[in-house]
């Protein structure tokens, strides 16, 4: 027994902390088992010849599929032009319908109106005459005072004018100027224009032009609204280059 | 505190310069060990390679509650047992009562050889046999941890250290006896 004891000493002494060399290179193999290197990413087709072919079959059916779409697209896309130009066809022969009766309404009233200025008022007084507010309290209705001679009486220190006109009617209109910029004492100053019997735009700006003559100086600048009465229309139109253009 | 907690904490964080630290710092001790289990070279570098892949790969599981070497230790024996049990070649049936007595001044053969004389002589020995005496003598297990570590009764544990332990004596006396002859010769 003091034999065994004695021979596991001497094996504990020898043996315990000995140290032997390991093998030389085994720490790299034993850190790529611990930490393995990542994988790149490869797609899958790389890696099998055979989803190489499913892949390119995949890109031909691609292919093919956005050719005969785009095909389908282009032998749809007449019918749909044809539609748009029936479509817009309807939509103006509606416009022009409306036009028409719009026409045919202005006509009626201007014709009545005309009917009872005749009636009420001078033949001269009927072509153009803007008269002030002031002037139709103040003065009696068949003594107006004209737009010259209201120009020279009061609107000339304004430096801004609006008109307000009908647009494309032959309805009574009134002409206004701005009462914010009047330096004048008259202050607004409403008109009754009479009817002229004009067509367009440029007709009214032609009888503006002709009305606003006297405001054609370098202190002055004129503007128009133009709308029609009848349809509570209104449309802006500051061109008093225009007017002196023309 | 281990002196080599600070070197784990570095391995846990994937540290490479730690990892080949810590592994230079235990390698030799273990391959002596793994050498011990082992019957030759190769076997030793494979467990040890299997040994040391566990722990830089258990290390989270470290408790921070003992010695580093001895945690180490424990996988590398462990890590040899269960090479040897996948690969069938431990066979320790012999019962006690077979158990042949040692012959005595073993000891003082044994304190004349070297330390890889010795690890030599130890891989002679049976497998069976190497392990238990591996275990009980050097790694300080005892019969019962030893036979639950190994599926056998504490009974086999004893013959096979006790067998192991007199094939030893034998094998250093023949190794002593050659080596008396080659001192005489000379």
């Amino acid at each position: 027994m003091e034999d065994q004891k004695k021979l596991d000493k001497v094996l504990r002494a020898k043996l315990k902390d000995f140290e032997m060399a390991p093998p030389p290179m085994l720490f790299d193999q034993i850190i790529k088992q611990v930490n393995p290197p990542v994988q790149k990413l490869v797609p899958v087709w790389y890696r099998r010849p055979q989803m190489q072919r499913i892949a390119a079959s995949f890109t031909i059916l691609a292919v093919a599929a956005t050719v005969v779409l785009s095909e389908l697209r282009e032998s749809a896309a007449p019918a749909t032009r044809s539609n748009l130009a029936q479509f817009d066809t309807l939509a103006s022969d509606r416009r022009d319908n409306r036009l028409q009766d719009l026409e045919l309404r202005a006509e009626q009233l201007a014709s009545e109106q005309k009917q009872e200025i005749k009636d009420l008022v001078q033949p001269q007084a009927v072509t153009a005459r803007l008269v002030s507010v002031e002037a139709q309290t103040a003065q009696p209705n068949n003594t107006r005072e004209t737009i010259e001679e209201m120009n020279l009486r009061q609107l000339q220190p304004l430096k801004s004018r609006t008109a307000q006109m009908p647009l494309m009617a032959k309805a009574p209109a009134i002409v206004q100027e701005s009462p914010q910029y009047a330096e004048g004492p008259s202050g607004v100053i409403p008109a009754l224009i009479k009817s002229y019997g004009v067509l367009s735009n440029a007709d009214l700006f032609a009888i503006a032009k002709e009305k606003f003559q006297d405001f054609k100086t370098k202190e002055h600048y004129v503007s128009f609204n133009l709308g029609s009465l009848e349809i509570g229309q209104t449309i802006q139109l500051s061109k008093p280059e225009n007017l002196d253009e023309n | 505190m281990d002196q080599h907690y600070a070197l784990v904490y570095k391995c846990l964080q994937n540290d490479r310069k730690a990892q080949s630290e810590l592994y230079q710092l235990f390698a030799g001790k273990m391959f002596a060990v793994c050498m011990r289990y082992a019957s030759d070279y190769d076997t030793a570098s494979d467990i040890l390679q299997d040994g040391f892949v566990k722990v830089f790969n258990a290390l989270s599981k470290f408790g921070f509650d003992g010695s580093v070497e001895g945690w180490i230790r424990r996988i590398m024996v462990n890590t040899a047992i269960d090479y040897f049990r996948k690969a069938s070649k431990l066979h320790v049936m012999t019962d006690i009562d077979e158990v042949e007595v040692a012959d005595s001044g073993s000891d003082h053969f044994l304190s004349k050889m070297a330390s890889e004389e010795i690890i030599a002589v130890i891989q002679k020995l049976p497998q069976g046999y190497r392990t238990v005496l591996n275990m009980y003598v050097l790694e300080d297990y005892s019969h019962k941890e030893i036979s639950e570590m190994l599926g056998i009764s504490e009974g086999t544990s004893k013959s096979q250290l006790a067998r192991a332990k007199a094939l030893l004596a034998t094998q250093l006396k023949n190794s002593e006896l050659g080596y008396g002859r080659s001192e005489k010769i000379r």
